[in-house]
Order: C-alpha cells, then sequence, then structure tokens
C-alpha cells in the first residue's frame, strides 16, 4: 500500500525552448528517443513500476503530439478507474495568461491537488531519461522523515539549463547547500522531486502571493533552512536533454550494453505505445554493426553507429554512419548520411550525399532531401 | 444485451500433437510465430480488421498460457463494451462436466454464450494457420447468396489435395459433395476450415447431432455432410491469398521463413490490416559490431553479436560473438552462447544453446537425405557445451555437455 498514497505529476513542456526545431512542433515529452521511445515513457514507466497510478501531465504548448501518444494511458497501466491518467492543460481563465514557469502551472492546476487525497507527489521533469526507482525513494523519503526529497546525479553538471541546482549535504544525507552555477564533479538535480502533497500547494501559493515565478528556488532556494531535503543518489544511467548535442549524445549512448542495462532494467521495465510493427527485416547483402534498430525498419544497405527508429528503410547500397533516424525516415538507394539527426518520416532520395557535420545535423519532419 | 450481427467463435482447444515438444506445455495456438506473434494473433487480427468484435475462444488443451495471452483481448483491440473477447474453456453443468468431444460440441456446450447476442451469423475459425483474411468479405457473399453455409476454400496442388479436405462444388460455387482426404480427389479445393452459418441453422444442426449417439460431434465428419444430405444450400467462398497450415515441424519452420522470401506475399507491415500481438516492455534490438545479419528477422529485446542468415529471432534472444544461427527460429527468451551453430532448428523459448554445441545439420551434412529433418529443442532446455544435436532430433530432456543425440 506504500504508494498508493502518491501522486504523478509530469511536467510535458520541461525546457522545451533548448532543443530548438526538434520541439518545434512537440512537447518535450512526446520528444522520440532511443529507437522506439518519447522522452515521457521513461517518468510514466518510473512512476507505474512503482504502483503511483494517479498521474497529471502538465502541457503548456505543442501537446497535440504528446496526447496522441498517451491516449488513455494504457501502454503504462494508467487507464485506471480510480485515478489513471490525466491531462492537464493550462487553465484559460479570462484574466489568466498561459503559465511561464513550473510554479505558476502548478499554481494552475491547484484545483487538481487540492481535490487529491493523495498524502505524496512526486514531480518529475520530462527533459530526463533514467530509469528511476521511485518506490526505493519513496521508502528513502519516509525514513528520512523528509519534507522534500529530490533526485541527483553526480558528474559534471549540463550545462543548458541556468536553473540548474547542484547541492551539498550534511553526513545524513540532508541537503545543506544548493548552488545555482556551473559545476565539475558535483551533484546535480534530475528534478524529480517528492513532496507532501500539502506542503507543496503551501509553498506555491505563497510563493505566488509574494510574486516569485521559479519553483526550484521556491522548494529548494533558502527552503533547505526550514525544511529537511533530502537527496536520493540516481545510481544507474542518467541523460539530461538540453541541447541538441545532449540529445544525440544520449541517443548514442544507447549502444553500449551498461547505459542499457541500466536504463531498461528487466525489474523495471520502460513501456511505451505500440505501433504494432513486424520485426525488423534485414535483406540480403545488409551489413550492420553497433546500432539500435527498432520494429518494423527494413535494412538493405549498411548501417554503423546509428539509432533507427521504428519503421525505417535503408534501401540497397545506403551507407548511414552516426545517425538517429526517427520514426518512418527512408534512406534511398546507394545514398551515404552522416552524423544526421532526421525527424520523422524523412526522406533521403537516391544518390544523396550528406554529411552533417558541413551541411547541418537537423532534418525537419516531412522534408525531403 | 445489444444485438450483435455476427459472432466469431475460434476454436482453440487442440492439441497440436504434431507439433510435439513445442506443444507439451502450451496449446497450439499460442505458439510462437514470426518473431513477435503468436499463432493465434492471425485469427484474432482478422476478426479486428473485420469488424468482428465479438469473439469466443474455445480452450482446453493448456489454457493457461493463451488465456494470460488473450486477456481481456486489448493487444487486439477487442476489450469492447458490448462483446469482445472471451475465453471459453468447458464448464461443469447441472447434467456434469465434459470435455469438448469435438469440434461441434464445442461449439454445442456454449450456445448460451452466443444466444446471449442473439446473432444473425456465426463465424467458425480455427488457430491453426497463417493467413490474412477480410471476414467481412466472406459474410458479404454468404448474404448475398442466401446460403445456410458458406466454406472458405483455397486451391491446393492437385497432388496434394489428398491431405485435405476437399470441398466438390458446381460451377455456380454451390458444394454437391464433402470428401474427407480422397485418395483420387475430383478437385483441389480444400476446406480451410472457416465457415460462416446461419445461426438458426447451426443451433438446430448442432442439437440434433449432440442426440445422436455414435455421432464424433465434428464440423467436418458430421455437421456439414448432414446439412448437405438434408437440401441446405451450402457454398464456397473462393481465397487465393497465402494460407498455411502451420500443424507440423516442418510447416512452422517453412511458415517462418516464408517471411523471409520476398517471392511470397504475407505482408506483416501493411498499416491497413495490421496483425496485432501481445507486447512487452523491451527495448530495440540491438546489433554489435561483431554481428554479421542478413535475410534475417530480428525482434524487440534481441542482441545479436554473432551471425544471423536466414533465421528469424524472436523477443529477447541473445546471440553471442562468434556464434552462427542458420536457417532456424530462435524463439523467446533463448541465449545461443559464444560459438554455438544451430543451424535448420526450432530452439523453443527460454533456452540455453552453451558455447561450442552444434544444434541441427544442414540437408547436404546428412548422408542419407531421408534422415534429415528440423531439429528442435523443447523450452527451458539447456544444451550443453560442445554437445551435438543431429538433424531431425527432437529433444524434450537437458543435453549434457559434450552429448552427442
Amino acid at each position: 500500500m506504500i504508494t498508493n498514497n502518491t501522486l504523478g505529476i509530469i511536467f510535458a513542456n520541461s525546457h522545451d525552448a533548448l532543443l530548438g526545431k526538434l520541439t518545434k512542433h512537440r512537447s518535450m515529452g512526446s520528444l522520440p528517443f532511443g529507437g522506439r521511445y518519447r522522452l515521457i515513457d521513461f517518468s510514466l514507466s518510473n512512476l507505474s513500476n512503482a504502483g503511483v497510478d494517479k498521474v497529471g501531465v502538465i502541457t503548456k504548448a505543442n501537446y497535440y503530439s504528446l496526447m496522441t501518444h498517451l491516449g488513455s494511458g494504457k501502454p503504462w497501466d494508467l487507464d485506471r478507474k480510480n485515478g489513471g491518467l490525466s491531462i492537464l492543460p493550462p487553465y484559460a481563465s479570462p484574466d489568466a495568461q498561459v503559465y511561464k514557469g513550473r510554479l505558476e502551472a502548478i499554481y494552475g492546476i491547484l484545483e487538481y491537488l487540492l481535490e487529491a487525497t493523495e498524502e505524496y507527489v512526486v514531480l518529475c521533469d520530462s527533459d530526463v531519461v533514467a530509469n528511476i526507482d521511485i518506490k526505493k525513494m519513496l521508502a528513502y523519503h519516509k525514513e528520512k522523515q523528509a519534507d522534500i526529497t529530490v533526485v541527483y546525479a553526480h558528474g559534471t553538471k549540463p550545462e543548458g539549463q541556468n536553473d540548474m541546482m547542484n547541492f551539498g549535504f550534511d553526513d545524513d544525507g540532508r541537503i545543506i547547500s544548493v548552488n545555482f552555477e556551473a559545476a565539475e564533479d558535483c551533484d546535480y538535480s534530475l528534478d524529480t522531486t517528492i513532496i507532501g502533497r500539502q506542503l507543496l500547494i503551501d509553498i506555491v501559493t505563497s510563493e505566488i502571493e509574494s510574486g516569485r515565478v521559479s519553483l526550484s528556488r521556491g522548494l529548494f532556494g533558502s527552503g533547505y533552512h526550514k525544511y529537511r531535503i533530502f537527496g536520493f543518489k540516481q545510481e544507474g544511467y542518467s541523460a539530461v536533454m538540453d541541447s541538441m548535442k545532449s540529445y544525440i549524445k544520449a541517443n548514442l549512448d544507447l549502444l553500449d550494453c551498461k547505459n542499457r542495462a541500466e536504463l531498461f532494467s528487466r525489474k523495471n521495465p520502460i513501456y511505451t505505445k505500440t505501433r504494432d510493427d513486424m520485426p525488423a527485416k534485414y535483406g540480403i547483402n545488409a551489413k550492420v554493426s553497433d546500432a539500435i534498430i527498432a520494429d518494423g525498419c527494413i535494412i538493405e544497405g549498411t548501417v554503423k553507429n546509428s539509432i533507427l527508429f521504428k519503421g525505417v528503410k535503408v534501401m540497397k547500397g545506403a551507407v548511414v554512419e552516426n545517425c538517429i533516424l526517427m520514426e518512418g525516415t527512408v534512406i534511398g538507394a546507394d545514398s551515404t548520411v552522416n552524423k544526421l539527426v532526421t525527424d520523422r518520416f524523412v526522406t533521403v532520395s537516391d544518390g544523396s550525399n550528406i554529411d552533417g557535420e558541413k551541411d547541418g545535423y537537423y532534418r525537419e519532419k516531412n522534408a525531403v532531401i | 444485451m445489444k444485438k450483435t450481427e455476427c459472432v466469431a467463435m475460434l476454436l482453440a482447444g487442440g492439441q497440436g500433437s504434431r507439433l510435439g515438444v513445442l506443444t507439451k506445455k502450451i496449446a497450439k495456438p499460442a505458439v510462437p510465430y514470426g518473431g513477435k506473434y503468436r499463432i493465434i494473433d492471425f485469427p484474432l487480427s482478422n476478426c479486428a480488421n473485420s469488424g468482428i468484435t465479438t469473439v469466443g475462444i474455445l480452450t482446453q488443451y493448456q489454457p493457461l498460457e493463451l488465456a494470460d495471452y488473450v486477456a481481456s483481448g486489448k493487444h487486439w483491440d477487442l476489450d469492447r463494451l458490448s462483446g469482445g473477447v472471451h475465453v471459453l474453456p468447458p464448464y461443469q453443468q447441472i447434467s456434469g462436466a465434459d470435455w469438448y468431444k469435438g469440434t461441434a460440441n464445442a461449439i454445442y456446450q456454449n450456445l448460451n454464450f452466443i444466444e446471449r447476442y442473439d446473432p444473425e451469423y456465426v463465424l467458425i475459425l480455427s488457430g491453426d494457420h497463417i493467413y490474412k483474411m477480410d471476414y467481412a468479405k466472406m459474410i458479404e457473399q454468404h448474404k448475398e447468396t442466401g446460403a445456410d453455409c458458406t466454406i472458405s476454400v483455397i486451391e491446393v496442388p492437385m497432388e496434394e489435395a489428398s491431405r485435405f479436405g476437399i470441398i466438390n462444388c458446381n460451377p455456380d460455387g454451390s458444394i454437391y459433395e464433402f470428401e474427407e482426404k480422397p485418395k483420387a480427389p475430383k478437385s483441389n479445393l480444400a476446406s480451410m476450415g472457416i465457415y460462416v452459418f446461419n445461426w438458426d441453422k447451426l443451433r438446430k444442426y448442432l442439437t440434433e447431432d449432440e442426440a445422436k449417439e455414435n455421432s464424433s460431434n465434428d464440423f467436418g465428419k458430421d455437421i456439414l455432410p448432414t446439412m448437405l444430405a438434408e437440401g441446405n444450400k451450402m457454398m464456397v467462398y473462393r481465397f487465393a491469398d497465402y494460407w498455411k497450415d502451420v500443424g507440423t515441424i516442418e510447416s512452422l519452420w517453412d511458415a517462418n521463413l516464408d517471411l523471409l522470401n520476398p517471392k511470397i506475399d504475407l505482408n506483416l507491415a501493411d498499416p491497413n490490416w495490421k496483425i496485432y500481438s501481445g507486447t512487452q516492455g523491451l527495448p530495440p534490438q540491438y546489433i554489435a559490431s561483431t554481428a554479421q545479419v542478413e535475410n534475417s528477422l530480428v525482434t524487440v529485446g534481441c542482441n545479436v553479436y554473432g551471425k544471423l542468415d536466414f533465421s528469424v529471432l524472436f523477443e529477447d534472444v541473445t546471440v553471442e560473438e562468434g556464434a552462427t544461427v542458420e536457417y532456424s527460429l530462435v524463439m523467446p527468451g533463448s541465449r545461443i552462447k559464444k560459438g554455438a551453430v544451430v543451424r535448420y532448428a526450432i530452439v523453443a523459448e527460454d533456452t540455453v544453446i552453451e558455447e561450442n554445441a552444434v544444434v541441427g545439420e544442414s540437408p547436404e551434412q546428412v548422408k542419407n537425405i531421408d534422415d534429415w529433418g528440423i531439429a528442435v529443442i523443447g523450452d527451458g532446455l539447456t544444451v550443453g557445451k560442445g554437445a551435438t544435436v543431429s538433424a531431425g532430433k527432437m529433444i524434450t530432456e537437458d543435453v549434457a555437455d559434450g552429448e552427442a543425440i
């Protein structure tokens, strides 16, 4: 019963702006990742695996692709009579504008939080790729009698976000310093946070009334003096999407079997909406090495060091290297592509020669090159 | 209960004994096929795609895994407010409990189920074949011709006709004779075991057949011949696309490798006629730099470090570095370890082929071609290090290190 008392909140538009064209027509949460996933699959699966069966997804803009992906929440076992998945679009009351940050976003769904009966809330950003054991985290939160517990990773702090925190701890693991500056070899936030529902309501209301705008600063800025805030270390793989570069790197990280094992654990699988593709088909003379291939792909050419999403076709004589090819991309016969990120349903004509290094990394949805 | 035009009844109770160790623990319709499917995905996807959303699945032999797989029917979009999928095992009645005695008796014991939907037509299906068929077209023809019963038929090569239930019909498609495995067939139209009945006729003949003491309660042997003899209008529905029985080891192996044959028209990728299947939360497949993969189907959860040619890997299979898999099927969760060779073989679920073991042989490797066959390793077994399993062997117990079978 430990987790049924917990409500999940996912911010679907976390740091959208940092990924430029990738998130021009979609939310961060619906950004395709790793061959068959969308980023929001990670937080949804993490919550679902912990038995959290009431989840609200806060949207802001560009949420059509997100909504078709989520549906009723079935793939994550979130189509529930009690609780289940709720999509929380911005409230458009006459005097309200679309929210700016996460603080205003939560203020906008205050009704949802007030009506809920769960004792705890897990706040998740959708720009983090990690298999986080929220069950364990919740147990830790209770054991430490914490007011707030936040997930952190150790390493060099990603540079893209200007409000990303790193922490200092006392011997017990309680946070005693919070830093928003760039740092190496530090413990930085992965923006997955457990907090009491009532405390969240209180903090958000008072911050908004005082005219403040940042949730991170509201919860952690000076709060660590006042509240018992603890860090929960993410031991396995994690990545934060804060630039096109980090997006490419995180995808290619999956070619390392250690990263894959940590991310796609047997105990806590990552679920996604299925497209019912047939298995990937490798033709005569196919040459594939070091690649993640999704179902529905047809490969008759050469693929190296790449991530191929569902239904990608690599025609005869084509050579694909160091690429991320999203759903439905077609690489025409005898083409050579290197260091390219193609959005969904991009077609590269027969005999093309494209080097992302020279010609630009990204090709937008439905482009014909 | 809302009225339903057509209820489908899927006969999934067969043991499939010719599949030997592959159906030791599971019913034949639950046997894996094509990398990520099970045989039953075909009739169920066909139903969903044909708009038939009330399906009774008659199970008897090893129903657990099948019932678990079918669950609410959501994989096929058959979890419906009204109708949907229902697994129907034999159950105890006031008069006592009976196993399903024959195909007709299985339906007879579930007359109440069909009655609830008050259908016009009942579609009888089996869980033994790989094919894509629009049942709606067959039902439409059934309506147009005003038949009491329509039977789906396919042309088979004349020389093979004596292996099938053959149907002889007039030029207008009306049936005048059934011949079960005839020595001298008059036609090459084989019954596909797919029937559309007018519900009132079916109910009448099932009830009458049940009262006959010496009836085998079988559609092919009893119901259909009786209906014909009593002057009912029975028509053929001609089907000309891919259709394959997967009732034997060789036909199962063949039907899988058909997916790799560009000349064979069985497109599972058609977005307008998808074959749905139950899925697990598995990551996409990984093909390593040491791998060589050609002419193969590979699906989610697989990790390939070795060589793969003319083979089908099912979910969550690992082929280690230096291992070779050729002309073979490796079913879910199995592992082919370093240096092992698997050729012309079916490796069932959750099996381990240890290092340097050799399973199966190519036809060229055997002295007498009559001794050749597909080697089969049963589920959950281990074939020990350096062990060899020769062509055509069916393995039902672990094979020790170095052992030769």
